[in-house]
């Protein structure tokens, strides 16, 4: 058993100095709410995003997709004869969206609720089928809330190829997801005009059972050209990437909280330990051995540590909480529904936090004990030896900054296309970048220290004196802000670059002077409101000189999905591509006579296409096979598009629907008078929308903002924690100095002067780190848009420097620190001196 | 019979810069067991350090010191520390008492370390410290705070610290220093009688000429070596 | 009458396809009643009134005209190393309204289909059941008249030209491969065929059995591959009727005597415990002279009772029957007491054996017994 009283003389020190235990207490939790916080809310999205597609799946294991215009109905008969699938349920999945102004998307499944066995939606039935009828359909009752529909009444509803009119006949289960109606599979087919065809065929087949691998090689037998047995979760996985935008996202902002809360910690931990340097002197001193010191502090550290970390869980599931409403809301205001708002308690990340909380403590304690153990009792109790050794320490710091730095720019170059090589890379950055902080700030004191003096006499000597002193206890502190502000730096810069770019290229893409578009622009459909009649009437309309059209396919062979834009172009609309590759006349020429197509920059990037090569679509009959003649500049979609003319589209494809048109308006045309005169030619259901171009080009900037708006909330979360957490950092180290700062008091110095000097000091070391902060931010930013972006989305930008956020950020890191100075000053102008002093 | 201290040839100096001055040089010394003895000399004379390498706080550069015929330089960590807080007894001029350690707590840390008591509630180290508290007239103390006591009272704390491990060798670092006349003398009175009734060697730092009165022997430091020994 | 056929509307009504249990949420009868509504009789589907002139092999084929029909195969089957089997086989065709509606789409049909497969191995003392639905469309399930035959997915049930039966089907490493030979001509049931199921007008059925089927083929289990041999019972019958609300449920026997005799005998169970009037039976000579019998004519008394562990359903598995009119006293005993249907539809159906005396003489034999509504 170990001696009993080091622990109690140790205990009973915080015990005396509660700001400091709590402070540093507090320390430990940011840094652990931070990354609970983050990783949570991404954890619980990413888990109300599996769920929802998963539930859509039905628990499905595999799935029978094939090319439009999707999956040949005789096939499932074929699958039953033959024996081999006796479970598998066809599937019609179609998005409708509600008509009116605030249209919402809901999507639309047809099911043989006959041959639905063992099919997850089929449990949430309701108790009778009288769905079965002719436009039944059923939801479950969030849903029918949300439409202000009961059973009985009935609902219109618009798609790419027009509108469908359903009643909703019973109220299913709960079980049923949210947004979702559920009809007769023969109501969908012939609602949405897909007679002959399935959107898929689910299957469960026993994956577990030995001849697993017979049976799969005795479907893929039976199945016709373009057709594709794949498991289930290849399409999920691939639909998965509908929200990368938002997961990189929270990627990155969880990296960087991750780093942010490891510094915290550590900076707290540390403090804890070395303002009982002198009491760990004496114990020495007395005969406490090396290894009885180690377990008194790895004690105290786990102490500290788990104390600090069930306070972070806390907190950090309280502020995830609040995060999640903010991020589902943006999801389902811009990608579809999510109907799950519950905080989804990821072990591993509770775990990880804790790790972090405890281990990081602990961790921080090790360097104390390693110094305690080194030191001779002698040297421990003195504190100027301790400062000399710190100095030593920073020195290897940072050669050990520069080091990651060089490991994490190697990584950079390495020639890869993975993300999270990516951001492996920019953790290594960072923690170099924020080790680099506490040796530039030491520098830059030095320097700073005569010309200060000149400008403030005494207490600017003194206070560049005590700064540069006290950083081998404020230099952590520094580190975490300089992370934090350039954190908040790096991605406000890559959002107000990329919104730059956005805006430049909806500048130059939108041409039109007018659009027309119809709801659901990514499904197979022919016909649709956007008809050849109506787009005939345009362009008979007076004042329109031209009209162009955009049609969409989105085509899913296993493990991929490509979007094909057919365009019916002119010229002004042509030269709205803005080329990053290929010769704009050439492509031109050729343009409606050859099997050509511009891939847009992600498409190209992505499949390493460039200008000359060929890509190969499966088609309704045989393959499309297609030149890529040019590459353009593309930020609507990052897993990319390949746009080739409407003619080669549809006779590849068959006829789909009009998505939307461009209208282009004679140079003598008012504007008014022509929208005027088309909106009177629109069917009276509201399915059509006919927008101005800046009404659509702020759409655009509005939904870009939306998307962002989570990682700017999550950003100054982070950054305000870490302001917290450096807060406390200061404040502790204030509080400690009490002492000297009341000697100076009883030697004559002023309370304004003693104010003034702290004042300095603390606003010195936050604006030193703001300053370092500023190239940390830039390697963020630019590590975010040339290598995170481009390998995530494969999209290119220029990098725009927001000057103002340079100053806030300057501001946020000097307001920090000063904020911290201000307590200890007060009270140091509230306290006599001697009160100070009394203390042993 | 064994010396309790002999130093042989010990050499000792600080860095400072580019120049390393020494402060001991080829130092020797050898102080019988139950002697009390005086370390005089001007400050900075190097009676700290000396005390310090004497205690094994402080390692000398060269050179060779037995404490009660152990060569602290073949020791290293733990055995070194084991060693001290067996044999040593140490009195600071800033009497180093634990802030946060009662009175009692305080004398009671070198038993506890020493493996005599285990825990705080051995009725034995109880009796020994309520003896000893008693006899340095801290009966009424046990439960204070060091800083609720006066400067003479902090420094019979640090005697009572010092002995109540009975070592072999009490190193006091100017113990009345701080402390004025009076308080000073009574202090040393009492230090003087606890160590010979315990037999055990005293070496002391001081300047107090009342004090270098009462040694059996007078050791002054000078340029690094003992220039004067006195019986 | 086979009790099952009339709960079969009810199934497809209450949400086939739905796993039973509490969030099936509303009561049969009342989804029923919110389905079928006004056109539970409804005028556009054929009613068995009267007598009619049946027409083999035409009528062993599907008259969609009514809205209920089936094709019931049940036996006993021996294999060469000893072991023995019951097997059953059934596919219901139902209509959910008279006409096919128009549409577009090939999956818009009318007539939905359920299928039932249990295999019980007595040697193994186990019994596997399974079931299907599907809609009659795509081919997926259906008909043909010519040649007759009738299909769920790979199950199948088709006559050839020289009057033998093959069967076909299987599902979780179960299957059976049969052909069935009728030794007997068609028993037309009730009345000529005309099966009354209470007294009021139109609520009975066409019914015909072929009593008597010499059976071989393959049966396959998780235990390998049997060779087998044995007698069937194929019943067919069709109407448009629905069960009373005061009918609680039914026992149905299939008997087949190895003194070349067969006996078919149904009791209606009434909610006050009495049995149905309408019930009845019919006792085949072995030269397949069929002879009708009343209510009356027939006394069962349960002798023995099991419990399901699955569902804690008690259902009796031995009984006493007796004929005294024809000199019939025989008990009757389930070959496994474990051959209850749990299935989306519960009940139980099994192998029974027979043995007792007819005229003085004894007298043994297997078959089939059914059980609904307990």
């Amino acid at each position: 058993m170990d001696a009993s009283l080091p622990y109690l003389a140790s205990a009973r020190h915080l015990w005396r100095h509660p700001w400091q235990l709590g402070l540093g207490v507090l320390g430990i939790a940011l840094g652990v709410a931070a990354v609970v916080a983050i990783q949570t809310t991404r954890a619980s999205v990413s888990h109300a995003f599996d769920a929802a597609t998963a539930a859509l799946a039905g628990g499905a294991t595999h799935q029978i997709i094939a090319a439009p215009p999707g999956v040949d109905e005789q096939l499932l008969a074929r699958l039953r004869r033959a024996g081999v699938a006796p479970r598998s349920t066809p599937i019609i999945e179609r998005t409708v969206t509600t008509l009116g102004d605030a249209a919402r998307t809901l999507t639309v499944l047809g099911i043989d609720p006959f041959a639905a066995r063992g099919h997850a939606l089929a449990g949430a039935m309701p108790a009778n089928l009288a769905f079965l009828t002719r436009q039944g359909a059923y939801a479950n009752a969030a849903t029918a809330t949300m439409l202000g529909v009961a059973p009985g009444d009935r609902l219109m509803l618009g798609f790419s190829g027009g509108t469908i009119a359903l009643e909703l006949v019973a109220i299913a289960a709960d079980t049923l997801p949210d947004e979702l109606l559920v009809v007769d599979l023969a109501t969908a087919q012939e609602a949405f005009g897909l007679a002959g065809h399935l959107s898929r065929i689910d299957l469960l087949l026993d994956t577990g059972a030995d001849d697993s691998a017979e049976i799969e090689r005795r479907i893929r037998a039976l199945l016709p050209a373009n057709h594709w047995l794949v498991a289930a979760g290849t399409l999920r996985a691939t639909l998965g990437r509908l929200t990368e935008a938002f997961h990189a996202n929270l990627g990155a902002l969880g990296l960087l909280a991750l780093l942010v809360g490891l510094f915290l910690v550590y900076n707290a931990q540390s403090f804890l330990v070395r303002q009982r340097r002198e009491l760990f002197g004496r114990l020495r001193t007395l005969g406490v051995t090396r290894a009885q010191l180690a377990r008194v502090v790895l004690f105290e550290a786990l102490l500290f540590g788990s104390g600090g970390t069930a306070l972070g869980l806390a907190l950090g599931l309280v502020l995830a909480r609040r995060l999640l409403r903010l991020a589902l809301q943006t999801i389902n205001d811009l990608y579809f529904h999510l109907q799950v708002a519950e905080l989804q308690l990821s072990v591993p990340v509770l775990l990880g936090a804790a790790l972090l909380g405890i281990g990081g403590t602990v961790l921080a304690a090790v360097p104390a004990i390693v110094e305690a153990a080194r030191a001779s009792p002698r040297q421990l109790a003195s504190r100027i030896a301790g400062e000399r050794t710190a100095a030593k320490v920073i020195r290897r710091v940072a050669m050990f900054g520069a080091l990651l730095i060089a490991i994490g720019s190697a990584t950079l170059w390495l020639p890869s296309t993975s993300m999270q090589l990516g951001l492996a890379a920019l953790f290594l950055l960072l923690l170099g970048g924020a080790l680099l902080v506490p040796p530039l700030v030491h520098t830059a004191l030095g320097v700073l220290q005569a010309p200060l003096g000149a400008l403030c006499g005494h207490a600017g000597f003194q206070a560049t004196r005590a700064a540069r002193r006290n950083l081998s206890r404020t230099g952590v502190a520094a580190a975490a802000l300089a992370l934090a502000v350039a954190s908040g730096l790096g991605i406000g810069t890559m959002v107000e670059s990329f919104r730059h770019a956005v805006d430049a290229w909806l500048g130059q893409m939108l041409r039109a002077d007018l659009y027309l578009s119809a709801p659901g622009s990514d499904d197979y459909a022919s016909g649709g409101a956007l008809d050849d009649a109506l787009l005939t009437a345009l362009a008979s309309v007076d004042g329109v000189a031209g009209i162009t059209t955009v049609r969409t396919l989105t085509l899913t062979p296993p493990g991929d999905v490509l979007k094909l834009t057919g365009y019916e172009l002119n010229r002004r609309a042509f030269d709205g591509f803005q080329l990053l590759a290929g010769d704009r006349d050439a492509i031109w020429r050729r343009w409606q006579r050859e099997p050509i197509a511009l891939a847009s920059e992600p498409f190209a990037r992505k499949r390493r296409l460039a200008v000359g090569d060929r890509i190969n679509l499966p088609a309704r009959a045989g393959t499309l096979s297609v030149e890529i003649a040019g590459i353009y500049r593309d930020y609507g979609n990052g897993r990319g598009t390949l746009a080739i003319d409407r003619a080669l589209l549809e006779n590849a494809f068959g006829p789909i629907a009009t998505s939307s048109a461009g209208i282009y308006l004679s140079a003598s045309a008012d504007l008014r008078a022509v929208q005027r005169a088309i909106e009177a030619l629109l069917p009276a259901t509201g399915l059509l929308h006919l927008r101005p171009q800046q009404a659509i080009r702020d759409a655009s900037l509005q939904v870009f903002d939306r998307t962002f708006l989570i990682a700017g909330v999550l950003r100054d979360v982070a950054t305000v924690i870490a302001a917290i957490g450096v807060f406390a950092g200061l404040l502790a180290l204030a509080l400690e100095r009490t002492r000297e700062f009341a000697t100076q008091r009883a030697l004559g110095q002023t309370r304004a002067a003693l104010w003034w000097q702290l004042m300095l000091e603390t606003g010195l070391l936050g604006l030193l780190a703001g300053l370092c902060a500023l190239p940390l931010g830039g390697l963020i930013a630019i590590v975010l848009i040339d290598v995170v972006n481009v390998r995530a989305f494969g999209w290119t930008m220029a990098i725009t420097i927001p000057w103002p956020m340079l100053g806030h950020g300057l501001l946020l890191a000097l307001g920090a620190a000063l904020l911290a100075g201000c307590y200890p000053a007060w009270r140091l102008a509230a306290q006599p001196p001697a009160a100070a002093l009394r203390e042993e | 019979m064994t010396a309790a201290i002999a130093l042989h040839r010990v050499s000792k100096s600080y860095r400072n810069g580019a120049v390393a001055p020494p402060v001991l040089r080829q130092l020797d010394l050898e102080i019988a067991t139950g002697t009390f003895a005086v370390l005089f000399g001007r400050s900075g004379s190097g009676k700290s350090t000396l005390l310090n390498i004497i205690a094994g706080i402080d390692p000398p550069d060269a050179g060779t010191v037995r404490i009660a015929g152990t060569d602290l330089g073949t020791l290293r960590e733990p055995a070194l520390t084991l060693f001290r807080r067996r044999h040593i007894g140490f009195i600071f001029q800033s009497f180093n008492l634990l802030p946060t350690l009662t009175v009692a707590e305080n004398v009671l840390l070198p038993l506890q370390l020493n493996g005599v008591v285990r825990g705080g509630a051995d009725p034995l180290g109880a009796r020994r410290i309520a003896a000893l508290l008693e006899r340095l007239g801290l009966a009424d103390r046990h439960a204070a705070f060091p800083e609720e006591l006066s400067g003479g009272e902090r420094q019979r704390v640090a005697i009572a610290r010092a002995l109540v491990h009975q070592p072999d060798v009490v190193l006091a670092d100017e113990p009345t220093g701080n402390l004025d006349l009076e308080t000073g003398r009574q202090v040393i009175t009492l230090l003087d009688d606890l160590v010979r009734d315990a037999g055990v060697t005293l070496v002391m730092a001081t300047h107090s000429h009342e004090v270098i009165g009462r040694a059996d022997r007078e050791l002054q430091i000078r340029d690094g070596r003992i220039a004067a020994v006195s019986r | 009458m086979r009790g099952l056929a009339s709960l079969l509307a009810v199934l497809l009504l209450a949400g086939c396809g739905a796993d039973p249990g509490p969030s099936t949420g509303v009561e049969p009868p009342f989804a029923l009643t919110a389905v079928l509504g006004a056109n539970a009789d409804d005028p556009g589907f054929a009613r068995a009134l009267a007598p009619r002139r049946f027409s083999f092999p035409a009528d062993h084929g599907a008259h969609p005209e009514f809205r209920t029909e089936w094709w019931y195969v049940t036996g006993n089957l021996r294999a060469n190393d000893g072991s023995e089997f019951g097997y059953q086989l059934t596919l219901f065709r139902y209509a959910l309204s008279p006409e096919v509606p128009a549409s577009t789409s090939a999956w818009r049909t009318n007539r939905v289909w359920l299928g039932h497969v249990a295999i019980t191995d007595l040697s193994a003392r186990s019994h596997d059941a399974f079931e299907r639905f599907s809609r009659e469309a795509l081919n997926l399930a259906g008909s043909t008249a010519e040649p007759i035959a009738i299909w769920l997915d790979d199950w199948r049930i088709e006559r050839d030209a020289n009057d033998a039966w093959h069967l076909r089907a299987g599902e979780g490493g179960f299957t059976l491969e049969l052909v069935a030979t009728p030794r007997k001509p068609p028993v037309l049931q009730g009345e000529a065929g005309l099966s009354r199921k209470s007294a009021v007008p139109g609520n009975a059925s066409y019914y015909y059995s072929l009593p008597r089927l010499d059976t071989q083929g393959t049966l396959t289990t998780p235990r390998g591959e049997f060779e087998v041999a044995g007698t069937s019972w194929l019943d067919r019958e069709w109407s448009t009727s629905a069960l009373g609300a005061e009918q609680t449920g039914w026992d149905w026997f299939a008997l087949q005597l190895d003194d070349g005799s067969e006996l078919m005998l149904y009791r209606i169970r009434r909610a006050d415990g009495s049995i149905d009037p309408a019930s009845a039976g019919t006792l085949v000579d072995p030269t397949g002279i069929a002879r009708p019998l009343g209510a009356s004519a027939v006394i069962v008394t349960p002798t023995e009772h099991w419990r399901s562990p699955n569902t804690g359903s008690r259902y009796p598995i031995a009984w006493r029957i007796e004929l005294p009119s024809q000199g019939i006293d025989v008990t009757v005993t389930a070959r496994l007491p474990d051959q209850e249907m749990a299935l989306t539809l519960r009940y139980w159906e099994g192998a029974v054996m027979i043995s007792g005396q007819h005229q003085g003489r004894p007298v043994r034999g297997m078959g089939y017994a059914e059980l609904t509504g307990y």
